[in-house]
């Protein structure tokens, strides 16, 4: 029981991250990013292929990822300018299936669905309970500097261009500029969960960001409440202990990913008709 | 040369799979301005259950026609009435169709992965191949094509003659106003999400007996469906046609020049250059004709 | 101060604006009037950089501000209200008014440190401002909790707390009820005496005329008339642009 909680306690850090980061994009800034797993994927290869095939150094892995999946979120703020709303949000999907088709498709990189093995744990934190330490102390960073952009008025202009982008302009705000920051942020967050995961599960392969971690982030961010960091950390652990309750229902194991999929489905459309602000959320979708 | 003129033929092919997808959720849009994506489960469903009717429990295949049809149009239905609606009346907005139109897709795939297990679903239909030099064409890819445009044909039959496609229009047109002039909007959408459900189920039926099934496809022919929407400019049936030919046609290319793992990506990179290019689309029709 | 030069723009196959120039002259009101369709809040839009001419230009200051995006002209001085009330809508009433009067707080590494409350002075002159508008509401309210005449009076206080020497007024007083429409005829005077240039759009000619200096008068996206509202008003051509719309 214990390791097991151990094991479920850092899933919950690393999405916790994940979903904090989203957040920042989805319920500050107003952008819904489906492409965020496809970041976090990004994140998750970079570090593995780094470690695995190059022998870098964990540090040195785990900031190249950081800073590549930063870059990679910029790049996909620019769109944005033209392509707004629902189209931005599909379009960021459409990213996440490329990035989908890149992992799979680019074997002599990411091994394509083999997957990548082996990838070893930072040296001092092998251990299930230290790297829990780690993934958690990660988590508070994360949560401590997006409290610090989003309630400063950074964060309020973030506020501004979600709820309308034309008048924050018109009041003199770069957008595009402040967009770009925010998905900036969002990415590297993001992108430093994916190693985390590599380096926790030891094992990658494609299947491993595609829509399951997506629907998962999805409905944390949503149950938890947009615009609140802890909305979302709340939304992460709603989300797991509804999983995991799964566990004493002794469903077939083939029963249970599926069954989790549609409950946690049930909740976010429950939330989105009874409460579309999410559990302790401050704006809803527009 | 035969290789591009095999292309052509396979794009024809998947090309009228996608015009059903994609005017079906024209159809839906054109009245519910929702971009209904879980549409793709309503199309899974449909395959599903044509599937199961015929091939695992042995009955007839009309049978299984009719309650794929029946299935599907009851998917479509409850995803409107328990769902869209209930959200309407609450003044959604466009975002929060799209976050609950997702889920529904999610929904659909795992309860399809739960009813019907994962393992790809064969109809081993044996069938005749024409050869035209080096060209192939089966006799099921024929019967596909033509049902297709059939269906299409239909469609647009309804649209233009029908009553209910004057009100129809008058809805896409502007739904405030329709509700004053005394039409009953919510039919309307009861209805369309009803028809194009039920150009769902033999759109699914179509797609098991040349691609075979897997539970996965429902989110592909969604993001297929709207790419070929947005081609087309948003809204138009027949621009949504010809995007679902062109998205057929960029796919085999794809397929035929990098290789059968990129023919889902090549999609999005056509969506992506069409919605930053052309927003408007091709014709650049905003209204629903 | 303000420079229209033969500015065209249409949408689609409309021409919402063709070859139209005029010039704005700096501490007084210009009212832009017309009848609806003549082209007046694509002039507005035109002038904020929400789209960019099809031909011609537009000199702010004596800069050609063409091919600049809105969030610079509104920093070179230009601010504005909506015609129907724009707000930040999940925002309480002095985040978004602080949003307004902030200059540089899209700036990331600039305020990364800084508290989100306003400090007292910045505080102190959102107070003073609601009360200069006449705007009586606590300034933690969420802005979709107030009512159609409050939101113009708060869309006109953000456009005053907009750092500014321009202000453009999308019908301040469409649907507002006759006291509330006297408070702003005053208001816009006030404020006109202390030296702001002023430019806005309406449709109440007696608001017009007991406010404006120079009357601009549109009809299908080109000028028809220019000069004071005494001339401008007596005008045949006006008043036949205006017939059936209310003279």
């Amino acid at each position: 029981m214990f390791p097991f909680l151990i094991y479920i306690l850092t899933l919950v850090c690393i999405y916790a991250i994940i979903v904090m980061s989203l957040n920042l994009a989805m319920g500050y800034t107003g952008l819904v990013n489906f492409g965020h797993i496809g970041l976090f994927g990004i994140g998750a290869y970079t570090s593995a292929i780094l470690t695995t095939k190059f022998d870098w150094p964990f540090v040195f892995a785990i900031l190249s990822a950081g800073i590549l999946c930063a870059i990679i979120g910029a790049l996909l703020s620019i769109p944005s300018r033209k392509i707004k709303d629902d189209y931005f949000a599909l379009l960021t999907l459409g990213f996440l299936f490329v990035t989908g088709a890149i992992f799979i498709n680019w074997t002599d990189m990411t091994r394509g669905t083999l997957g990548i093995r082996g990838i070893l744990r930072p040296e001092g934190f092998t251990e299930p309970n230290s790297f829990l330490i780690l993934t958690f102390i990660a988590a508070l960073v994360t949560f401590f500097i997006l409290e610090k952009v989003t309630k400063s008025p950074f964060g309020r202009v973030l506020e501004a261009i979600r709820d309308d982008e034309l008048v924050a302009e018109s009041l003199g705000k770069n957008i595009d500029r402040a967009k770009m920051t925010a998905m900036t942020l969002s990415g590297f967050f993001v992108g430093i969960a994916g190693v985390l995961m590599a380096h926790f599960i030891r094992f990658i392969n494609p299947a491993s960001f595609w829509l399951d971690p997506l629907v998962v982030a999805l409905a944390a961010v949503v149950i938890g409440g947009l615009a609140s960091l802890r909305g979302s950390i709340l939304g992460v652990v709603i989300v797991f202990a509804v999983s995991e309750s799964l566990r004493f229902l002794s469903l077939p194991s083939t029963m249970i990913g599926p069954m989790r999929v549609i409950l946690f489905m049930i909740v976010l459309l429950v939330v989105i008709l009874f409460r579309p602000k999410g559990i302790i959320g401050r704006a809803d979708l527009d | 040369m035969w290789i591009i003129a095999q292309i052509f033929i396979n794009a024809i092919i998947a090309g009228s799979v996608y015009a059903l997808v994609a005017s079906g959720l024209t159809f839906i849009y054109a009245t519910s301005r929702i971009f209904h994506l879980a549409h793709g489960v309503v199309i899974l469903f449909g395959a599903y259950i044509f599937h199961f009717v015929w091939i695992e429990q042995g009955l007839s295949p009309i049978l299984g026609v009719f309650l794929s049809i029946l299935g599907s149009v009851a998917v479509g239905l409850l995803m409107n009435e328990l769902i869209y609606e209930e959200q309407r009346k609450r003044h959604a907005k466009r975002l929060a169709y799209l976050i609950s139109t997702i889920a529904l897709l999610m929904l659909g795939t795992s309860s399809i992965i739960l009813i019907f297990n994962t393992s790809l679903k064969t109809f081993g239909i044996q069938t005749t191949v024409y050869r035209f030099d080096q060209l192939n064409i089966t006799l099921m890819q024929i019967i596909l094509i033509v049902i297709s445009c059939l269906l299409l044909i239909l469609l647009s039959a309804i649209v233009k003659y029908t009553k209910f496609g004057k009100a129809m229009r008058a809805t896409a047109d502007n739904d405030e106003v329709a509700s004053i002039m005394g039409i009953n909007t919510r039919q309307i959408r009861r209805l369309s999400f009803g028809i194009g459900s039920l150009l769902a189920s033999i759109a699914g039926i179509l797609i098991g007996l040349e691609f075979n099934l897997d539970p996965n496809m429902g989110v592909y022919l969604a993001l297929k469906g709207f790419t070929a929407m947005v081609i087309g400019g948003v809204g138009s049936i027949n621009g949504a046609i010809f995007g679902a030919f062109l998205v057929g046609l960029f796919e085999q290319i794809a397929v035929w020049y990098f290789g059968a793992g990129w023919k889902n990506s090549i999609t999005f990179v056509l969506l992506f250059f069409f919605l930053l290019l052309r927003p408007q689309g091709i014709f650049g029709l905003k209204r629903f004709r | 101060m303000l420079k229209l030069q033969n500015i065209s723009k249409s949408f689609g196959g409309v021409q919402a604006v063709k070859n139209c120039s005029f010039e704005i002259e700096e501490s007084c009101i210009t009212a832009l009037i017309g009848p609806n369709g003549a082209g007046k809040t694509t002039v507005f839009n035109l002038v904020s950089g929400f789209f960019n001419p099809d031909k011609g230009e537009i000199f702010f200051q004596k800069q050609n501000i063409n091919n600049l995006p809105i969030w610079k002209r509104s920093r070179l001085g230009i601010s504005r209200t909506f015609q129907l009330s724009r707000m930040f809508r999940n925002l309480s009433i002095e985040d978004n008014l602080l949003i307004a009067l902030r200059e540089d707080d899209d700036k990331f590494f600039k305020m990364f440190m800084r508290g989100i409350e306003g400090d007292a002075q910045e505080k102190n002159r959102i107070r003073e401002m609601m009360d200069f508008v006449g705007l009586k509401k606590d300034p933690s309210t969420i802005v979709t909790d107030l009512s159609y005449g409050q939101q113009k009076l708060f869309d006109l206080a953000r456009a005053l707390l907009n750092n500014h020497t321009f202000l453009m007024l999308d019908e301040p007083v469409a649907g507002v009820n006759p006291v509330l429409r006297d408070t702003l005829k005053e208001l816009l005077k006030k404020l006109k005496s202390k030296g702001e240039t002023i430019f806005v759009i309406e449709h109440d000619m007696d608001f017009v005329r007991s406010i404006a200096d120079t009357v601009i008068v549109m009809d299908q996206g080109d000028v028809l008339a220019q000069g004071t509202p005494v001339k401008v008003l007596s005008d045949k051509s006006v008043l036949e642009a205006y017939l059936g719309i209310n003279i």
